[in-house]
């Protein structure tokens, strides 16, 4: 990422100057300055500020962030209950609930915790999020911010243009990328709306201060968007932060990879009364659009789609040592099934030998035998699984690392329907999935089964 | 099973475990070994599909699926159930158990027939699931 981008309060006359000394050239004529700022209100353009401030790492607020929406009434939930936007923020230090702490302020009722469980609804431990679904689906309808559309939804719960802030203090990172996989979902499945690239920049975010660094860097390889547009570019449109303010590359960081994996969400349309009327807005902005599409595709053609998991209700798991408790995780992945059997063994020819095994369950849908497999893990950076842990790159470590390849390899010769693979670990379904594709593996897929 | 499971799958149901040689994916891909009283199922299994080498079949596998069936006259049967190079693994069984001296039975019908032997009524027959009763309908 470029680091040469000037600070927020350096002005367009000083920078105009700092290029013309390193350049010797004169900037033409001074155009309106045009920067993304995730924390502009749309329907006047102004500035406003992220709710929780930069100081607030351990307090990812989703939406809201122009406070728009508050509640007008408080909710007399005890699972989720309303709090005063400025207690939101946490100071730096103190820590996040050991739970899942979830606040909920809304225009409207707040859903209940004993409310039937509804469409396109997470609900982890007290955290409720409802999430953007099809207008025309009978299910719940609350957006995590604002909507621009003006929409009136008759299926909303809480009436109107289902306006929800909601603000999580989420216990560790898996519990983000949790919601942000179902935010994902719901874009894959009912396409782009208002305000979701915000949504996911807020997310990320949020994910970013939870994640080690190690593991972001992941995400990124080899991958240089400045090799794309020019970093220039980057540091006036893309990124926009302030030096001083210690949230600034991380939600700079976000927006990248919300563009990079995501993308800038449909091109904005030319044939609008708002474009005819002024045309050369309208091509700067498809300009814009395709200078951040273009970062988009270069991250996909290096790195790749980051792929979206289905995922099931949570397990409880238990045990005093890391052993015990993915043991505890295989035995609930197995009674999601509905099985305790034993299952079935197996002997399959690889590369001319035979070869037997035995999976931690075998499911039977419709007819086709599927290994089931249960992956737990504490923590990816201190898994041997991981080759970038810390252990990782340990000469058992590599064995093991092999070792999943090659039972996948097994799984798909042995069962009809290859292999589920249910992993309490985003980021353990991420890698594998590329490894196992890179491995030439096919019959296989990654679900997320969270930990309660 | 959870319903959530059915979405992922993409499917609208889940096969409960039924006797091998009854079910729609079973013809032609399921035979029953002879197990000598006193053996272990598994190490049985393993030596009768890997007894002949080099392996006949191509391609695919064997799965011991743990159903076993203890005909009238007290001898007991375990199931192999085997897909991809069907007709190679169907050899590389019959030649296996063969050659290490042990009868072989499928399902037939309603009948339980041995190789150059009885067929018994499945009804007649005690059915086990890893160990456990398995009784089949009618029983």
């Amino acid at each position: 990422m470029a680091r040469s981008s000037p600070p927020e309060s350096t002005s367009a006359e000083r920078r105009a100057f700092e290029h013309y000394l390193r350049t010797g050239r004169r900037l033409p004529s001074p155009a309106p300055e045009r920067k993304f700022n995730p924390y502009h209100d749309p329907r006047n353009g102004r500035f406003t500020f992220a709710p929780g401030g930069p100081q607030s790492l351990q307090n990812a607020v989703f939406s809201d962030r122009r406070g728009l929406w508050k509640p007008k009434e408080q909710p007399n939930d005890t699972a989720i209950t309303a709090r005063p936007p400025e207690t939101r923020e946490l100071a730096q230090g103190e820590s996040a609930s050991s739970q899942s702490d979830v606040r909920a302020s809304s225009s409207g009722a707040v859903p209940s915790a004993e409310a039937e469980p509804a469409l396109a609804k997470i609900q982890t431990d007290d955290l409720t999020i409802y999430l953007p679904v099809d207008p025309r689906d009978d299910g719940a309808l609350l957006r995590i911010s604002a909507t621009d559309d003006g929409a009136q939804y008759p299926n909303c719960p809480v009436g109107g243009d289902c306006r929800e802030t909601v603000s999580v203090s989420p216990k560790n990172s898996d519990e983000i990328q949790l919601i942000l996989n179902r935010y994902r979902m719901s874009i894959r499945d009912y396409g782009w709306k208002d305000n979701d690239l915000s949504n996911l920049v807020d997310i990320r975010y949020a994910l970013y201060t939870l994640m080690e660094r190690e593991a972001i860097a992941a995400h990124i390889e080899d991958w240089d968007p400045t090799r794309v547009v020019p970093g220039e570019w980057i540091a006036e449109n893309a990124i926009d932060f302030d030096r001083d303010d210690p949230a600034g590359p991380t939600r700079a960081f976000a927006y990248l990879m919300t563009l990079a994996i995501d993308g800038p969400g449909p091109p904005p349309e030319l044939f609008t009364l708002d474009a005819l009327m002024d045309p050369q807005q309208a091509a700067l902005d498809q300009a814009e659009w395709q200078a951040k599409n273009a970062i988009h595709q270069s991250y996909q053609a290096m790195i790749g789609p980051d792929p979206i998991f289905d995922y099931t209700v949570s397990v409880a798991v238990s045990g005093a040592s890391a052993k015990e408790r993915g043991d505890s995780y295989e035995v609930q992945v197995r009674r999601l099934y509905g099985g305790d059997e034993r299952p079935p063994s197996f002997t399959l020819l690889l590369d001319g030998k035979v070869i037997t095994g035995q999976a931690d369950h075998v499911a039977w849908p419709e007819d086709t035998s599927t290994a089931i497999e249960a992956k737990y893990t504490d923590s990816w950076m201190g898994t041997l699984r991981n080759p970038l842990s810390v252990i990782g790159i340990m000469p058992w470590s590599e064995k093991e690392q092999q070792r999943m390849i090659e039972q996948a390899r097994r799984y798909s010769i042995a069962y009809d329907g290859g292999a589920i693979y249910h992993t309490n670990s985003f980021e353990l379904a991420r890698f594998y999935s590329k490894a196992f594709k890179d491995a030439g593996i096919s019959k296989f897929k990654f679900v997320i089964t969270p930990i309660e | 099973m959870h319903d959530s499971l059915k979405k992922i799958f993409g499917v609208d149901k889940f096969d409960d475990p039924a006797l091998p040689g009854t079910r729609a994916r079973d013809p032609g891909k399921v035979i029953y070994v002879l197990l000598r009283p006193g053996a272990e199922m598994l190490e049985s299994f393993e030596e009768v599909t890997a007894k002949v080498n080099p392996p006949i079949p191509k391609h695919g596998a064997a799965l011991h699926e743990h159903f076993a069936v203890k005909t009238p006259d007290q001898e007991t049967f375990y199931s192999i159930y085997f897909h991809g190079d069907v007709e190679g693994w169907r050899q590389q069984i019959e030649l296996g158990a063969k050659q290490l001296g042990l009868k072989m039975a499928k399902v037939h019908e309603d009948k339980f027939v041995v190789s150059e032997g009885p067929a018994y009524l499945l009804l007649d027959c005690a059915v086990t699931l890893d160990g456990k009763p398995f009784p089949l309908p009618g029983q």
